[in-house]
């Protein structure tokens, strides 16, 4: 394991398509299951995270390297100054701006949190998919999901009309 | 990657909480239907509800995995069809095999019989059921049910006294309430209506904790919430008093059975301040309970018998979090010196006390130990007293919903 800036550990995570990330330790274990991987010592050189592209993955490290306690070595004094309430509101707009993504980047997102176990990560993409089915009628959503209407016009109206009372 | 995997989606779907959205989503498709039934877990259901076996069997099968069933129908009127029934009922408990928590609200076609199929309930809850009336269920319930969670409120049929026959499920509840149906206003104009088919000679509830079970005890009862009402008694032609039929024997006989009881909710609304001896204990008998029991939450509703006393004893308690006091006239600024110095007081609530002033709620900001005060309805404490007190302070001099319901204004009528 390489190790620089001050002492701080440093790990490579590297993507299915030979990309290499040095990052943090602290910044690559916001992931449970890196954090599991390090803590069973199975991260000797470098972590191969199977399935999330280049592409996708630096996008999850910018989230985690944002979203990475202040508090330590370097952030004590940054997080004595800053009231937690407006670190909370800057992180809120911050996430609001990154999760402003297509369809695709979106679901590749949820996609690694969901490996990673990136709890915060997988809480924000979910919501803001969410969103989407609220603000959106029925054909918006099944465009939205890739999914075609499979009822018929009876089945349907059989559903609507249990609806009524199935969701009170 | 195109689409998420049905894995991810069902995660997605476990965190909307929108009914609309569920509903819109079950029209996506049929494998987002199935997605939506599968991991349904609770269901609210009433008035509109189709009652058809065919169509109730059909919800059952569409939400295997359903374990909290609410069957509601306040504000029904006879035009919305009519209401679940006993068979329909069978339905829920037969094809639910999940279903742990049930909740009957205002159901006035299901009785006794109904109840009986349901032994695999942990919680359930019965509130302005007037059909249910012989305690058949309860008999059966307590020797077959494993239930943790009884509240029955305003359900005219069913007495105190009527929990004797849960017999050996006392041993497993963790929390019971109990609320006795109330007449119109019985708390405004002193026109207290009394029960007069009580027999005196029959045993109640405490009574039969303390004296014919001996071996018998709560043990996991943690939660206990009364509404005491009025009772006439008469032991003696000639002779009659009302009181409540909670007695000090019955205190002791909570003290010694119910070594876990930690939250404890007495209302007394229809006591009168003039007529202490309504509550038919003493001060002394209700500390003894008090001092026995790791009590960590307490809401005293018009308790007459209640004083500064009272609080001293209150304030050497070890585990008290949180105490909620409405209508206690005989509390004053000495009460409110004791209680600030309770050990572990982090929330005070001091609803329609009249008798503490601003120099009591000053004791409190002297002691500096509280999370949270609310003070509502207090003619005698300032918003400038109270403010900075307490970490959060909740001020008002309007009666709020919760406290209308509290002292009997408004609710089940």
């Amino acid at each position: 394991m390489a190790t620089r800036e001050a002492g701080k550990k440093m790990i490579m995570l590297k993507s299915p398509d030979g990309m290499e990330f040095e990052v943090e330790e602290a910044v690559a274990m916001e992931s449970q299951t890196i954090r599991k991987m390090i803590e069973d010592d199975c991260a000797d050189t470098a972590i191969l995270i199977p399935n999330i592209n280049s592409k996708i993955l630096s996008r999850v490290i910018e989230y985690c390297n944002k979203h990475v306690p202040t508090t330590g070595a370097t952030g004590a004094a940054a997080s004595d100054t800053v009231a937690p309430a407006a670190l909370a509101e800057d992180l809120k707009i911050w996430d609001a701006e990154f999760i402003k993504v297509n369809r695709a980047t979106r679901f590749d997102l949820i996609q690694a949190a969901s490996y990673l176990n990136i709890k915060g990560l997988l809480d924000l993409t979910s919501q803001t998919t969410i969103d989407t089915i609220s603000d959106n009628s029925l054909e918006e959503i099944r465009s939205f999901l890739s999914t075609k209407n499979d009822y018929l016009p009876e089945e349907e109206q059989t559903i609507r009309r249990e609806n009524q009372w199935a969701f009170q | 990657m195109e689409d998420l995997p049905e894995a991810l989606l069902t995660e997605i779907l476990k965190r909307i909480t929108r009914t609309s959205d569920l509903n819109s989503l079950s029209l996506v498709s049929k494998q987002l239907y199935k997605i939506e039934g599968n991991q349904r877990g609770a269901i609210r259901v009433g008035s509109g509800l189709c009652t058809a076996t065919k169509a109730l069997t059909s919800l059952c099968a569409r939400f295997p995995n359903l374990r909290k069933v609410e069957i509601d129908y306040s504000g029904w009127i006879p035009g919305h069809g009519k209401q679940l029934d006993n068979k329909g009922l069978s339905v829920f408990s037969s094809h639910c095999s999940s279903l742990v928590d049930l909740t009957l609200s205002f159901c006035s076609c299901i009785d006794d019989s109904g109840l009986v199929g349901c032994t695999s309930l942990s919680a359930l809850h019965l509130i302005g059921c007037e059909k249910i009336d012989s305690v058949e269920w309860l008999e059966y319930l307590g020797r077959d049910g494993p239930l943790e969670e009884l509240v029955v409120k305003n359900c005219k049929g069913i007495n105190h006294h009527d929990f004797l026959k849960f017999g050996s499920g006392w041993m497993k509840l963790q929390k019971f309430e109990f609320e006795g149906k109330r007449g119109r206003y019985d708390s405004l104009t002193g026109d207290v209506v009394y029960d007069s088919s009580y027999d005196a000679h029959s045993m109640d509830l405490y009574d039969f904790c303390c004296e014919s079970l001996k071996d018998l005890s709560c043990n996991n009862l943690k939660s206990i919430s009364l509404w005491l009402n009025l009772q006439l008694y008469s032991s003696d032609v000639g002779y009659c008093e009302t009181r409540t039929s909670f007695t000090d024997n019955s205190l002791y006989a909570l003290a010694l059975n119910c070594r876990m009881l930690q939250t404890v909710d007495l209302s007394f609304t229809g006591c009168s301040p003039d007529w202490p001896s309504e509550i038919g204990f003493t001060q002394e008998g209700f500390l003894a309970l008090i001092q026995s029991c790791p009590i960590r939450v307490l809401v005293q509703n018009t308790a007459n018998f209640f004083d500064d006393e009272g609080m001293k004893g209150l304030s050497s308690s070890p585990h008290l979090e949180t105490l909620q006091l409405i209508l206690c006239h005989a509390v004053t600024d000495a009460g409110m010196r004791f209680i600030a110095h309770t050990p572990g007081l982090s929330n005070l609530t001091l609803q329609l006390c009249q008798y503490i002033t601003d120099v009591g709620v000053a004791e409190l900001r002297r002691a500096h130990k509280l999370e949270s005060l609310v003070i509502e309805c207090c003619g005698e404490v300032s918003l400038q007293a109270a403010q900075g007190v307490a970490k959060s302070v909740h001020y008002s001099s309007n009666y709020s919903d919760d406290l209308r319901k509290r002292i009997g204004l408004g609710g089940y009528y």
